[in-house]
């Protein structure tokens, strides 16, 4: 709803017909990777397989679909990896978790060595 | 003491790295395999090339593996790929259907004029939509499709070695 | 002619060979050559390989395309200071710069005074196997002198994105950085060897680490603030594989510098210093090994040769080997068990030691998982920034809370309250500032609000340390080298994280005479030109910036169709205001019709770089420190 009345003033704002780009959309394409391109977003490439993309996107908001179920469609055709960010799931419970643990594991050590000084 | 095994630590964590780092470098990251091996042809409609009936998903259900060629007119590999296609389709009887890519109906009926048609049938994506929905992201691409279930991807031209050695033993297993 | 040349060069090349081998020899201490001496041989080593640079800057500059390499990255039409750069803008002509300076740090360290002959000879060694390494590897398989069969009326140039300015001087800044650490790494490996990892070896290490600290930081800052100028996207960090090959080995040296300030002060952290040395060098060459081998898909492959890669794989494999199993087997004789308290500088520096690890292991896991989940799983997967954002910012939290305290700490045991209450105007200075920032700014996250006030007094803390009077009342200079890299981390922090909050970005598709809206300001697009220049073509479009009616600036993007090799770029238009910076840029024009603009506004860009400058000055001053004094006040 906010989105719609965001667009509005928008467009009211602006003196002619030029339309600017959903910024629900630009975060979107933010988020799904280029698969031709070297690691670049569609929201930066531009190849023609990301405007079709983008183009899918475009339309799906307008169906009013949720970024999640625009994200799930894009996962089953293409994979996990047309996500920038990699989901936590079983493929990614050590990227996300491993970080953490050496933290703990430092701070174990540390405490541990200045505890055997006393 | 603790310290005594945990001074070997950074060597033992090199020679790991240095395993993986090497199977790496042999390995080709070009290739990426496909989330809709395995699953069923999404449903899709797309209006035939030449005029005649629709190419549905329908068409893709035959129990006898059959292929569908992603191509364009404008993708030079396709043009080299196009005699493993007809090989496949002649020789080894192997029914091939077309998903023309983003292209000009004019300049893909020349192609196949020009060159043989080796599909039963072939239909048009002119927006390459509802390519994105069977997963494509570049010509050519190939799936190997029986009873309705895409049972491999092959991504790029199918070269004659890789006909042999992939594209025909798939389908005589199935 | 050319024929002369490629001779001579070949010649030159296989002398820095034999003279290293002469030097390596050197370790062994029986010395076999007594004769030349270490300083004679690093004269032959250095004047060698800086004649083959010469000669191949020669043969750029000339245009000579008898030569594979400059036929392959060079054209005639090309501007002569890109014809400069061309030399290193290629995987042999850098290799080769590589090890100039390789051996330019080996000829200064040799050229040092007040160190034992035996050290020298030793660190020298080291170096010179390396060296010899090196050339050999260039030798053999990526010669930059190798001879064209054909006759080639042209070159076929360089990729227009690395003509410019900045990207010239970002590899050789930056190298200096990567093989700086290769001086530390045989200062390390001559310190297992002698088995005295000291106060005194620390103040040796001193100045090399932190000049080559302060190089590896303005290279990647160099590296950096080109992204942001020429890739267009207004990002100036991308976490691509090659950027964090060479954040890698900066955070492992960022630790290290800590680990030898604090051996130089109490004589404790020995094998942490070696092990850190070892690992920042290490990070180095694997760093280098990434962008050559091709197994990373990056903007910056620049040798997608797997061969290569094998080699240096194995260089670097033996390397790491033998110095790790150096450690293992020396471990016990140089180590010093710590004594110092637990609320203390010292443990301050022990955390932040550890979570800069912490750091280090997010960054090097997030580029190396996807190549595992390919290899062992076939899985893809994308590893994006935000997961390094994400993990990353709870750390840098505590990291700046450490940085801020540790230098308030004494290096025995403190009573933390006492240090609170002494600092307590400090905090509550910060806090309030934080709070107004947070209202007026609306900004409630509460990661992003910590990392504001931390830095908040990190910086105004470095500021009040190193404003001292004496008892005369004149200024003292204490810690300016810290305070100031400490201030600029902190003022980095703030700019980043700000930027990152308030970034806004609109995309347009627009047509001459349009007007587009970019908060306050209105943007005219008032027309479009055709422009010829030597080397390009461009399309270049005029938009009028104004507020309130006011004319305030003209952006002109471009559009620039480059002939040798074809290339389209596009070139944003920047306007830098102290708060912020305006960025716009065009894209490739899908239809005849309009054109699709992005209008970025960038905030804080200035004050980022502005930080940045300050670590890199303040690591410049420690480095000019003298040696020798184990108390800097």
């Amino acid at each position: 709803m906010f989105r719609i009345i965001k667009i509005f003033i928008v467009l009211f704002l602006l003196q002619n017909n030029t339309i600017a780009e959903d910024p629900r959309a630009i975060e979107l394409f933010k988020e799904v990777r280029c698969l031709v391109c070297q690691g670049q977003t569609i929201h930066e490439s531009n190849a023609e397989l990301a405007e079709d993309i983008k183009n899918l996107i475009r339309e799906k908001i307008s169906q009013g679909e949720t970024d999640r179920q625009i994200k799930e469609y894009l996962v089953e055709k293409y994979g996990d990896w047309i996500l920038m960010t990699p989901p936590f799931n079983s493929l990614t419970y050590v990227l996300w978790s491993f970080p953490f643990l050496i933290m703990i594991i430092g701070a174990f050590a540390i405490y541990r060595q200045k505890r055997g000084q006393v | 003491m603790k310290s005594n095994h945990l001074k070997f630590l950074p060597l033992v964590l090199i020679i790991l790295l240095s395993i993986f780092l090497f199977f790496s470098l042999n390995n080709d990251t070009s290739k990426l395999s496909s989330p809709l091996v395995g699953k069923k042809v999404p449903e899709f409609s797309l209006p035939n090339l030449f005029g005649q009936e629709e190419l549905t998903n329908l068409d893709l259900n035959s129990e006898n593996p059959i292929l569908l060629n992603v191509w364009s007119s404008w993708c030079i590999p396709c043009r080299a790929e196009h005699d493993i296609l007809m090989v496949l389709s002649e020789l080894y009887e192997v029914e091939i259907f077309g998903l023309n890519y983003k292209d000009n109906n004019e300049e893909a009926k020349n192609f196949i004029n020009d060159l043989g048609n080796p599909f039963v049938k072939i239909g048009s994506d002119n927006s390459g939509r509802t390519s994105i929905d069977l997963g494509v992201y570049g010509v050519p691409e190939t799936y190997i499709i029986a009873n309705g279930i895409i049972i491999y991807k092959h991504i790029g031209p199918i070269h004659m070695n890789e006909m042999e050695e992939k594209i025909l033993p798939i389908i005589r297993d199935n | 002619m050319s024929l002369y040349i490629f001779y001579i060069s070949n010649f030159l090349l296989l002398l820095c060979l034999t003279a290293s081998l002469m030097q390596s020899s050197k370790i062994i201490n029986n010395k076999i050559f007594t004769r030349p001496g270490v300083i004679v041989l690093a004269y032959v080593q250095l004047i060698s390989i800086l004649l083959s640079f010469l000669i191949l800057t020669y043969l750029f500059l000339i245009s000579d395309f008898n030569f594979d390499l400059v036929y392959f990255n060079s054209h005639s039409e090309k501007p002569l200071i890109y014809k400069f750069s061309g030399v290193w803008g290629n995987h042999e002509g850098s290799m080769l710069l590589w090890i100039l300076i390789l051996v330019l740090f080996n000829f200064l360290f040799a050229l040092s005074r007040r160190i034992s002959e035996q050290f020298k000879e030793i660190t020298v060694a080291i170096q010179s196997i390396m060296i010899f390494g090196f050339v050999a590897f260039l030798f053999f398989l990526s010669n930059p002198f190798a001879l064209n069969q054909n006759n080639f009326f042209d070159g076929i140039g360089l990729n227009p994105i690395l003509q410019d300015p900045l990207l010239a001087i970002h590899p050789p800044v930056l190298y200096v950085g990567y093989v700086g650490f290769s001086l530390v790494f045989s200062l390390a490996i001559a310190g297992l060897i002698t088995k005295e990892v000291d106060q005194q070896w620390a103040s040796i290490v001193k100045p090399w680490v932190f000049s080559a600290w302060a190089f590896l930081t303005a290279g990647i800052a160099l590296g950096s603030f080109w992204a942001y100028y020429e890739l267009g996207w207004g990002g100036y960090w991308f976490w691509d594989p090659v950027e964090n090959a060479s954040l890698m080995p900066w955070i492992a040296a960022t630790a290290l510098i800590h680990c030898v300030l604090i051996l130089q002060k109490r004589n404790v952290m020995q094998s942490w210093t070696i092990i850190l040395a070892i690992l920042t060098f290490s990070l180095s060459l694997v760093g280098t090994f990434l962008v050559r081998s091709g197994i990373l898909n990056s903007v910056h492959t620049f040798a997608s040769d797997p061969g290569r890669g094998l080699f240096i794989l194995l260089f670097i494999f033996l390397i790491l080997v033998f110095s790790f199993s150096l450690f293992a087997h020396n471990f016990e004789k140089i180590n010093k068990t710590s004594s110092m308290g637990l609320i203390s500088r010292g443990t301050g520096i022990q955390v932040n030691n550890w979570l800069l690890i912490t750091i280090l292991t997010i960054v090097f896991l997030g580029t190396m998982y996807p190549l595992a989940t390919d290899l062992l799983l076939n899985k893809s997967l994308t590893v994006g920034p935000k997961y390094y954002s994400t993990t990353i910012a709870p750390i840098i939290i505590l990291f700046l809370f450490f940085m801020f305290i540790s230098p308030r700490l004494g290096w025995t045991d403190t009573k933390l309250y006492k240090i609170i209450i002494q600092l307590r105007y400090l905090i509550i200075t910060s806090l309030t500032i934080t709070l107004i920032i947070s209202l007026y700014f609306e900004l409630f996250n509460l990661t992003e609000i910590l990392i504001i006030f931390f830095s908040l007094l990190l910086i105004i803390s470095s500021v009040t340390a190193s404003i001292n009077f004496n008892k005369q009342n004149i200024l003292v200079r204490t810690n300016l080298g810290q305070n100031l890299a400490h201030a600029g981390f902190g003022i980095l922090m703030m700019a980043v994280v700000s930027n990152a909050v308030y970034s806004e970005e609109r995309i347009y598709n627009a047509k001459v005479g349009d007007n587009l809206q970019l908060q306050k300001y209105i943007f005219s697009f008032d027309k479009i030109e055709q422009v010829e220049e030597s080397n390009y073509n461009s399309l270049k479009a005029y938009f009028l910036m104004k507020k309130d009616g006011k004319l305030i600036d003209t952006f002109t993007p471009e559009i620039r169709f480059y002939s040798n090799p074809p290339t389209i770029t596009s070139e944003a238009s920047i306007l830098h205001k102290f708060f912020s910076d305006i960025y716009l840029v065009m894209n490739v024009p899908q239809d005849q019709q309009s054109i699709s603009v992005r209008m970025h506004i960038k905030p804080f860009m200035t004050i980022l770089w502005l930080g940045t400058l300050m670590i890199i000055f303040g690591g410049v001053i420690s480095a000019s420190i003298r040696i020798g004094r184990f108390d800097e006040k």
